[in-house]
């Protein structure tokens, strides 16, 4: 098979047709169309794409405004009769008539991947709704409509084999999103993300009345959602889940909007990571998640109000636990996740600030299961106080994980060195435990000694500081160990 | 999960220059063709190759064991997720051979049916030529100088196409 030479025609266009077609079809269209310069053989092998991809903006550089006549020249020289997967970029000023005569052309070659992105609102054809082939579409655009009167959308949507939609709305009419929701039977993968306001028809926000997201779907495996602040209360004034089979549920951005789950009881994974301003608006939302094995939380903005919130009464599966920023900071939410997770094996945390702990009682029972831990960003004494709750009850920990990072604030390396030296002599009811430094501790790996302490008396003043605190917290917390 | 143990069925694979390659039968199912084969009994103690020669069927060996090893999907969502980015590497490192080399792997690929291992280097090769001149992609694909287009039809080849030479 090897061979090289002048007078051998390449090897690759002696390939099988379908693998060429398979590589041609891995780039943007545009690139394989420039294959027709390469030689005499070459000059009409890019016919053979049976993927497109027009997505790129460059395409666009001069000539926005005008049809891109080629992405029809194209199609109609591609010898395909099936089109795997379909990308374009549409931009506003091409016009309705030809999206729609587009897009019906695309589905007539039997498309199975459609990704369009228009930077308004777009026309569908009728054919699409009713497309047998499609498996996956994704419609990012201000809203979709099809040409009719206003807001006339057909009963009879259905997409029999559509297993993944993505829809992202930046304008306002979810109307016809849900319908088209609604519409496939067999669909396991959901991303909805809305309110991105691209400032086209904002005139049109106060015509709109906000309707409920409502996703009630028995098949439907994944669902992720991204709420954007402020637009997104123009276009829904709730999300009602009701998803028995849902296994993956992910959750971006703001929660401005008011959340039900009513049913999500096959939950393995939960994530949300979001900005809270209504602290019972998250306690919704993990009432509703709290079948699921995973949870991971991360919060970026502090919530103001009163901090006793109640949590679910019961994470009766939940293995893995993940919380970061305000969910991590704030110590009274950590213990009520203890209590109330029985299974729980696997615990990270990232706080934002210090805080001290304070006492749970009776041990929770996950402290008979605990494996592994994570904390990160916490090297302050009150910090210990919480490891050394971990350390000291957790029989079959594994490993402890302690990773300095430098996101809020940088420590004193003498510090440092305190922190580990403490911590590596704290009493561990698992004899296995290992404790980990990650991030950016210093390089001596031994702990701090008292020899060495005395030889740098800004040392002494800071062990007296940590050892009254030490004193001041075992006392304390006596009772527990 | 591996199943390299000395007890477990063994295949011989023969390659155009004779050299002789003993490996797992759980590897060489990796490729549907010799799974075929097996199934339909008639593959004999040693499988010849007469068009692939030893170094590219070394490589589709190493690829072959790596991804029968790998450890399949599973409940534990951790494991998954390791042994998924851990294939990445492996897939990218096996990639970074000289052309000549990728596209014997691809027709012995092709010709032995193992679809990853097809995928992976249709890849390779179009990362390799996309947003690249003509020029450079002659000499990359090694294409022969004696079948050039001539002035003329070039000059065509650009007007029909003319948005995507912008």
């Amino acid at each position: 098979m090897s061979s090289t030479g002048e007078h051998v025609v390449d090897r690759l266009s002696s390939l099988p047709q379908d693998v060429l077609s398979d590589i041609l079809s891995l780039m943007p269209t545009k690139f394989a169309v420039r294959t027709s310069l390469l030689s005499k053989r070459w000059r009409y092998t890019w016919t053979l794409v049976h993927s497109f991809d027009f997505k790129t903006t460059e395409d666009y550089n001069c000539s926005s405004y005008s049809r891109p006549e080629y992405v029809d020249w194209v199609l109609d020289h591609c010898k395909t009769s099936q089109v795997k997967i379909f990308r374009v970029l549409l931009d506003y000023g091409i016009p309705n008539s030809y999206c729609l005569q587009l897009i019906s052309k695309v589905i007539s070659l039997n498309v199975h991947e459609l990704d369009i992105k228009h930077t308004n609102s777009i026309s569908l054809p009728l054919s699409l709704l009713t497309c047998k082939t499609l498996t996956k579409l994704k419609l990012v655009s201000s809203g979709f409509w099809i040409p009719g009167p206003p807001f006339f959308w057909p009963s009879f949507v259905n997409l029999p084999n559509l297993k993944t939609l993505d829809v992202v709305l930046y304008g306002i009419y979810l109307g016809n999103a849900l319908k088209l929701i609604h519409g496939c039977p067999v669909l396991e993968n959901l991303y909805v993300e809305m309110g991105s306001w691209n400032g086209d028809d904002y005139s049109m926000v106060q015509t709109l009345k906000p309707l409920t997201l409502k996703v009630d779907h028995i098949n439907l495996k994944r669902l992720t959602l991204k709420v954007h602040d402020t637009y997104s209360k123009l276009i829904a004034n709730s999300i009602v889940l009701t998803l028995p089979n849902l296994e993956y549920f992910l959750f971006y951005g703001s929660m401005c909007i008011p959340f039900i789950i009513e049913e999500m009881s096959s939950l393995i994974e939960a994530k949300a990571s979001c900005e809270v301003y209504h602290g019972d608006r998250l306690v919704q939302l993990l009432k509703g998640i709290s079948q699921a094995k995973s949870i991971s939380l991360i919060t970026k903005h502090s919530l103001g109000g009163d901090d006793h919130w109640d949590l679910p009464k019961l994470f009766p599966n939940l293995k893995q636990l993940e919380l970061e920023g305000y969910v991590g900071h704030k110590w009274n939410l950590i213990p009520q996740f203890l209590e109330r997770s029985p299974n729980l094996e696997h615990l990270s945390i990232e706080k934002a600030y210090s805080y001290y702990w304070n006492k749970v009682k009776p041990i929770p029972a996950c402290m008979r299961k605990l494996k592994t831990v994570k904390y990160t960003n916490g090297c302050y004494y009150h910090d210990l106080h919480f490891l050394k709750f971990i350390l000291s009850h957790s029989r079959v920990l594994k490993t402890l994980t302690v990773d300095c990072c430098t996101k809020f604030y940088k420590p004193e390396e003498e510090d440092l060195e305190l922190f580990r030296g403490k911590l590596t002599k704290l009493r561990k009811a698992s004899r296995k435990c290992e404790i980990r430094f990650v991030g950016i501790w210093p390089a001596d790996t031994l702990p701090v000694t008292h020899k060495q302490v005395q030889t740098r008396p800004n040392r002494v003043k800071r062990q007296a500081f940590f050892n009254n605190f030490l004193h001041y917290y075992n006392g304390s917390y006596a009772h527990c160990i | 999960m591996s199943t390299s143990s000395s007890s477990s069925k063994k295949i011989v694979l023969k390659s155009a220059d004779n050299e002789t390659f003993e490996i797992d039968e759980i590897v060489a199912l990796e490729s549907q063709a010799i799974k075929n084969m097996i199934e339909d009994e008639c593959a004999d103690n040693v499988i010849p190759l007469g068009n692939i020669d030893s170094k590219t069927l070394s490589k589709i060996i190493e690829y072959c064991k790596k991804h029968a090893e790998s450890p399949k999907k599973d409940d534990n969502a951790d494991i998954d997720e390791k042994a998924v980015e851990d294939l990445k590497s492996f897939d990218a490192e096996f990639a970074k051979v000289d052309m000549p080399l990728i596209q014997d792997i691809l027709m012995a690929a092709n010709f032995l049916n193992i679809d990853n291992l097809i995928g992976l280097m249709c890849r390779t090769i179009a990362d390799r030529i996309k947003g690249k001149t003509p020029e450079e992609i002659r000499k990359i694909l090694n294409i022969n100088k004696n079948d050039l287009l001539s002035p003329e039809q070039e000059a065509k080849a650009r007007e029909e196409n003319s948005w995507a030479f912008d």
